[in-house]
């Protein structure tokens, strides 16, 4: 077989989709699954069980009169579709008397679905065929080029045609911008683009690239169909778009505004789930097919079947094949025939992922089925079922054409499976599959090497692991090996994983490099690391020797010379276990490696077939052998350390450096209840010591923590000199596992000793040190005092949640002079030392005073608060002695505000003054606080303000603006003057505290005012209108009421003058 | 609301009963000082135009020729306008308007009473005058050409004031006729008074009315 022909054979093989996959191929790679979880609430069983492949088609077999529902689910490339084959091949073998339709995932559209249904037999040799006319022509239409542009036009006549009946809801205005938002020219091409949301939705329906599988694509529309940078969005705004769609591109452009941000968000998750609730709609619309079509047509199906006393069985890969009409289908495969006679017996068995089932299966449905079969991480479990599938992979790309037809000819049985010999003779490459008594070879690799590409990948699916491992690694075999390029470098490795197995001990690097050519390098680390087991150790199994759990074959067939490695101590002994390659070792002679070196012109194979080739391999090279240096240092050290133990004074000083910090870091101080603050301030040079050690400690030596003279001590205290000359500051070093087993051992007998001499201080000699308690305490008062609380804390979560904030001095001033005088007594540094001492520190405990970032057991911290919830906060403190270190300053703090009875004068002049602010609201708005009547006062008092700026009547109004601006809550007043009543008659001083902490009366004086205020102008208008009115009255009496009646006598003077003075009057006369 | 916040509810409630009768007072008072002040600006204008009308009466009475009737039935018909509607609606205006109509009337008046009181005065001042340097009693002969001249200038005039006027002429006369002053005399008494008066003007006539009125040692010679 040459290159092309591999490659060929690999393609047939490796075809991921397993209907495309020909039958004998696929018998060849079925690797059984035999951990299926399958769950049931009645039908077979009640629960969970586990179950193998045979077993649950056992159950399906015997229940074969019953009406069955079964989901398979799992996520994308776990083996649904292979297990649902699998079924299916043998059920279609023994089931007699029965109708199957199998659908599978082809391309993983409605386009591919329908055409299978269509196309299936059963459906052809029945009535139902003109039935199938309508899915027909929907096929047809589905080849619509312009199918994209109907898909969009059909979801903005849906918008339009909201009628609200939906579940999630757009407001008239914002559905009439969204509208706009799909048929604007400028912004439909967003969602039109490729792989955009119409895009995934009509390739779901007919995709119109051949041979490309949708089965990762989703047909919905997902929020990030919605994001547009600022810079598309004013690219947009430049065109002719509608001010409506600009509504929503303004809506949904990216912010850098923080709460902006996450309306846009929220926005974009509203509209894709908005559009999402028509997608079934817009899809049947377009493809003039009602969901009730399909149901009409399995109904009639099952109609007809009946009546020829046949049944019906569905198999269906993947459920999401039928967008659009998918619940109308479900609605088909729950109907139990026991519910309606006319209809036969149907069994579906329908792949889902998981996805779909969280989100698109409804809740009704999901009731109704059968059994649930999960198979996420079933396939693979361990590094012997990864050889297994890669086994059975590898075996079928090097079997002959031959022995696969020969094979077939037997009828498939399990007795004449047929096994590849081309790499027979690499006995480290062949495993056993024990339950089926075969034994396949998984060359090139070994199985460790399997499994560390299996467990590295990102995405653990059989399909993955099948697709980037195996097709990509047998590729590179074939073509690259026979240029002795195979196995590939570490950073080519790395390059396609990411991630891979570090060597076990990194020291290892540095005697590889000393063994190998550099250009070669890279190559040895990948067959360690990855083929091998992390280790140059050399042993000697069998009398065969074996490097890094790789004997000499190995490096051969890959071109490369054996490597001297690392003397194991205890060679010949099994206590290391090889991780690669099943090394069993066999007598040399008739297996020995049959490869040899060929020139170029010879590694051709030749053509049209016959015997494979063998990848030929490079000849082994000679390398030299690295001498190991001595280090002076080391050697002075372990020659002090030596002294020591015997009984001299140690006087290096860099060895109790390094013995803290490893202690440090090695002790999990927040699993052993220690704060790494305590850690920080008393695991240190000043209160510790070794025995014999000549340095002075801060205290007294007995009180001090001393390390005993010890051989167990020495050897830690070897094991740091190694580390510190040997690897230089690191555990990069031959031997360091032994220097880190000595460490480990003595400190975990001293860790009981270290443990209890940070639990309390050296100097209390109770036995009921209790510092979280402490700590908490003092923090509460601290927070308590310096108005920390809002008074609405009641449960110990939410004085938690006050208790880890910073705190504000500058209120302080505005309590009574007694409580001002009390937080004298306080440590302003005592929040930053609690968050400190609660602090599970991430990171060196040398950072526990400075870590800026702090992560809180939340849990314990509120189980501490209640407990001293139940102390009313009064923790006895009488025995403790003085002290000024940091084991001391929160007591320090209790004790200073216990005493003199300082905490209790300070509330009760607190409490004086809150009554009095109660009696005051009291004397204008009378005994009831409640909301209802503050708020009807609150509107009466506008209403007269409103009334008095109508009449004009002058005021000056800035002390009531407040009431008009919304600046005051009144629930909240309510609830402070209701927490001020109620504050006399707290049994509970730890109540009593939050509750006066944050000033409750000071809060509720802002509205007093306004109130006193208002009482004032009341009483100034009312005193002064009854005043005016008394001069107005007076005034009105002195107004002569006859002064009209004046001036008519004096006009009728005027007239009697004028009549007399008229020369009519002298005519008159002379008449 | 059940019987709470009650007390400044009701405080407000209070406040604003207060406040409403006040305002209801105040648009009494601001009425009844409309009217008063219209009344009075009325009253001020009407007394101006009773005024003229009341001189022009005791002028008419006095000397109908002289102060004939003058034809007044436009002011009459504005008249009944004003008290059929200005007076009602208080409006000053109407009034300043009425009381327009008289000013001519007023200056016209004035006008002629002055020339006739000046006319009356001329000959009797002049004479008065010329007798004063004379007369034993020159300062009650100056008081009364002060007096008469007094009616020149005033206005206006009622039937008092043109009685008192009368009483002062007749009184003029009466002085005059007492001092028995013939023609020559009165011609040497002007001489006299433009120091003119010579020698040959003391004739007999002049000598003898001196002597008997015991006025000689009020006459001196002296060379020019």
């Amino acid at each position: 077989m040459d290159i092309n022909q591999y490659k060929q054979k690999l393609s047939d093989v490796f075809q991921i989709n397993a209907i495309t996959v020909d039958l004998d191929y696929f018998l060849l790679t079925h690797k059984p699954f035999k951990n299926i979880r399958m769950s049931s609430k009645g039908l077979f069983l009640n629960g969970e069980q586990i179950f193998h492949e045979n077993e649950l088609y056992k159950t399906i077999m015997d229940n074969r009169d019953k009406h069955q529902f079964h989901v398979v689910k799992g996520d994308n490339g776990s083996g649904k579709s292979h297990l649902i084959r699998w079924i299916k091949e043998n059920y279609e073998r023994d089931a007699k008397n029965e109708a199957v339709i199998f659908i599978s995932r082809m391309q993983s559209t409605l386009k591919g679905a329908l055409q299978q249904i269509i196309h299936s037999e059963v459906i052809q040799n029945h009535e139902t065929a003109n039935r199938l006319k309508k899915l027909i022509d929907a096929n047809e239409h589905l080849d619509d080029k312009h199918l994209k542009n109907v898909i969009l036009a059909h979801f903005m006549i849906a918008v339009k045609e909201d009628d609200d009946s939906h579940n999630v809801k757009l407001r008239p205005n914002k559905r009439k911008n969204l509208q706009e938002f799909l048929s604007s020219q400028e912004t439909s091409e967003l969602l039109l683009r490729e792989d955009g949301p119409i895009d995934r939705i009509q390739k779901k329906l007919a995709s119109d690239v051949k041979n490309e599988v949708m089965n990762d694509v989703d047909p919905h529309f997902v929020p990030e169909d919605f994001y547009i940078t600022s810079a598309l969005a004013q690219e947009l705004k430049k065109t002719d778009v509608s001010t409506r769609a600009l509504k929503i591109i303004n809506e949904i452009q990216e912010s850098t505004q923080e709460d902006v941000q996450e309306e846009v968000e929220e926005f974009r998750e509203l509209l894709a789930t908005y559009l999402n609730q028509f997608l079934d709609k817009v899809v049947q619309e377009c493809l003039h097919l009602r969901g009730t079509d399909l149901k009409d047509i399995f109904t009639l199906l099952r109609q007809e079947l009946k009546k020829e006393s046949k049944n019906l069985t569905l198999f269906i890969e993947d459920i999401t094949s039928f967008t659009g009409v998918d619940k109308d289908l479900v609605e088909v495969l729950i109907t139990d025939h026991k519910e309606n006679e006319s209809l036969c017996r149907l069994i579906s068995i329908v792949g889902i992922t998981n996805g779909y089932y969280k989100t698109s299966l409804p809740g009704n449905i999901k009731d109704r089925i059968t059994s649930h079969i999960e198979i996420d991480n079933v396939v693979i479990q361990d590094p012997d079922e990864c050889a297994e599938l890669a086994g059975r992979y590898i075996n079928a790309v090097f079997l002959e054409h031959k022995q696969i037809q020969e094979w077939k000819n037997s009828g498939y049985t399990l007795d004449e499976f047929p096994v590849a010999t081309t790499f027979k003779q690499h006995h480290w490459a062949n495993f056993k599959i024990v339950d089926q008594g075969l034994e396949l070879s998984i060359f090139p690799f070994t199985k460790a090497a399997l499994w560390n590409f299996y467990s590295n990948l990102d995405v653990q699916t059989p399909r993955n692991f099948l697709q980037s491992v195996l097709l990509q690694y047998i590729q590179k075999y074939v073509v690259d090996g026979p240029k002795g390029e195979f196995p590939p470098e570490i950073d080519k490795v790395i390059a396609d994983f990411k991630r891979v197995p570090n060597w076990k001990n990194p020291t290892t690097d540095r005697v590889l490099k000393k063994e190998v050519p550099a250009h070669l390098n890279d190559r040895y680390q990948t067959l360690f690391r990855i083929w091998g087991n992390g280790t140059m150790d050399r042993q000697f199994i069998d009398g065969k020797q074996v490097v890094g759990g790789l004997e000499e074959d190995v490096f051969r067939v890959f071109g490369l010379s054996t490597v001297r490695g690392l003397e194991v101590a205890n060679t010949g002994v099994t206590g290391i276990t090889p991780l690669g390659g099943q090394v069993k070792p066999k007598p040399t002679g008739e297996n020995e490696p049959r490869l040899k070196p060929v020139d170029e012109g010879k590694r051709k194979p030749p053509v049209g077939g016959g015997e494979p080739t063998n990848p030929p391999v490079e000849p082994p090279i000679e390398l030299p052998v690295v001498e190991v240096q001595t280090i002076k240092e080391l050697d002075e050290a372990y020659s002090e350390i030596e002294q020591w133990v015997k009984g001299e004074p140690l006087t290096s000083t860099w060895i109790f450096g390094d013995i803290l910090n490893f202690i440090r870091e090695y002790i999990h101080w927040d699993l052993e209840g220690v704060s790494t603050l305590i850690v920080k301030d008393f695991l240190t040079n000043n209160y510790v010591l070794i025995e014999g050690q000549t340095k002075s400690v801060r205290i007294k030596e007995e009180n001090a923590l001393m390390f005993k003279r010890s051989d167990v001590l020495r050897y830690a205290l070897e094991a740091l000199a190694q580390y510190k000359f040997e690897g230089t500051g690191s555990w990069n070093f031959a031997g360091s596992q032994m220097a880190l087993l000595s460490l480990h051992t003595w400190i975990e007998m001293e860790k009981e000793n270290i443990l209890s001499f940070l639990r309390k201080p050296y100097d209390y000699m109770g036995e009921s040190w209790d510092m979280d308690g402490y700590v908490v305490a003092a923090e509460f008062y601290t927070t308590s005092l310096m108005n920390g609380f809002t008074g609405d804390e009641k449960n110990a979560e939410d004085i938690y949640l006050q208790l880890v904030q910073d705190k504000n001095k500058n209120k302080v001033q505005q309590h009574s002079q007694p409580w001002v005088t009390m937080t004298k007594f306080l440590n302003l540094e005592h929040t930053d030392l609690f968050r400190r001492y609660f602090n599970e520190l991430q990171g060196s405990v040398t950072r526990a005073a400075s870590a800026s970032t702090f992560f809180f057991d939340a849990y314990e911290m509120i189980e501490t608060i209640d407990r001293l919830k139940n102390l009313d906060f009064k923790l006895k403190i009488e025995d403790i002695p003085k002290g000024s270190s940091s084991w001391y300053t929160s007591v320090n703090i209790i004790s200073s505000i216990q005493a003199e009875d300082r905490l209790k004068k300070a509330m009760n002049e607190e409490i004086v003054h809150s009554t009095e602010v109660v009696d005051k609201f009291r004397s204008i708005l009378g005994d009831q606080f409640t909301l209802e009547n503050v708020e009807h006062t609150v509107k009466e008092m506008k209403r007269m303000l409103d009334y008095l700026k109508e009449i004009m009547e002058p005021y000056n109004h800035s002390p009531f603006d407040v009431l008009y601006k919304n600046g005051l809550d009144y629930k909240e007043i309510v609830e402070k003057i209701q927490s001020l009543q109620d504050l006399k008659v707290t049994a509970s001083a730890m109540e009593q505290l939050v509750a006066l902490s944050n000033n409750p009366s000071l809060q509720v004086l802002p509205f007093y005012r306004v109130l006193d205020n208002f009482r004032k102008l009341m009483d100034e208008k009312y005193l002064d209108k009854k005043k005016e009115m008394s001069s107005i009255k007076a005034e009105l009496e002195n107004i002569s009421g006859t002064q009209l009646d004046e001036v008519l006598i004096d006009l009728s003077t005027i007239k009697d003058f004028i009549t007399e003075l008229d020369e009519r009057s002298v005519n008159h006369a002379v008449k | 609301m059940k019987g709470v916040s009650i007390m400044l509810l009701n405080k407000i409630a209070e406040t604003r009963e207060t406040l409403e009768e006040y305002r209801q007072l105040d648009i009494e008072l601001r009425q009844v000082q409309k009217v008063s002040t219209f009344s009075q600006l009325a009253k001020t204008e009407l007394n101006k135009i009773k005024s003229i009308l009341a001189s022009f009466h005791a002028l008419n009475q006095m000397d109908p020729e002289t102060f004939q009737k003058k034809k007044l039935s436009y002011e009459l018909n504005k008249l009944v306008t004003l008290m059929n509607s200005g007076i009602k609606s208080y409006n000053i205006e109407e009034v300043y308007g009425f009381s327009k109509l008289f000013r001519g009337l007023d200056d016209d008046l004035r006008i002629r009473w002055s020339s006739f009181v000046l006319n009356k005065n001329k000959d009797i001042i002049g004479l008065l005058k010329n007798l004063q340097n004379i007369v034993t009693n020159p300062q009650e002969i100056k008081q009364l050409i002060a007096d008469l001249q007094t009616f020149e200038k005033k206005w206006p005039v009622n039937s008092i004031t043109l009685k008192r006027y009368h009483d002062y002429l007749n009184h003029a006369n009466k002085v005059i006729s007492e001092m028995d002053v013939s023609e020559n005399v009165q011609d040497f008494i002007t001489k006299v008074a433009a120091n003119q008066a010579t020698l040959d003007d003391l004739t007999d006539e002049v000598i003898t009315w001196i002597r008997s009125k015991q006025l000689t040692n009020k006459l001196v010679i002296k060379f020019r």
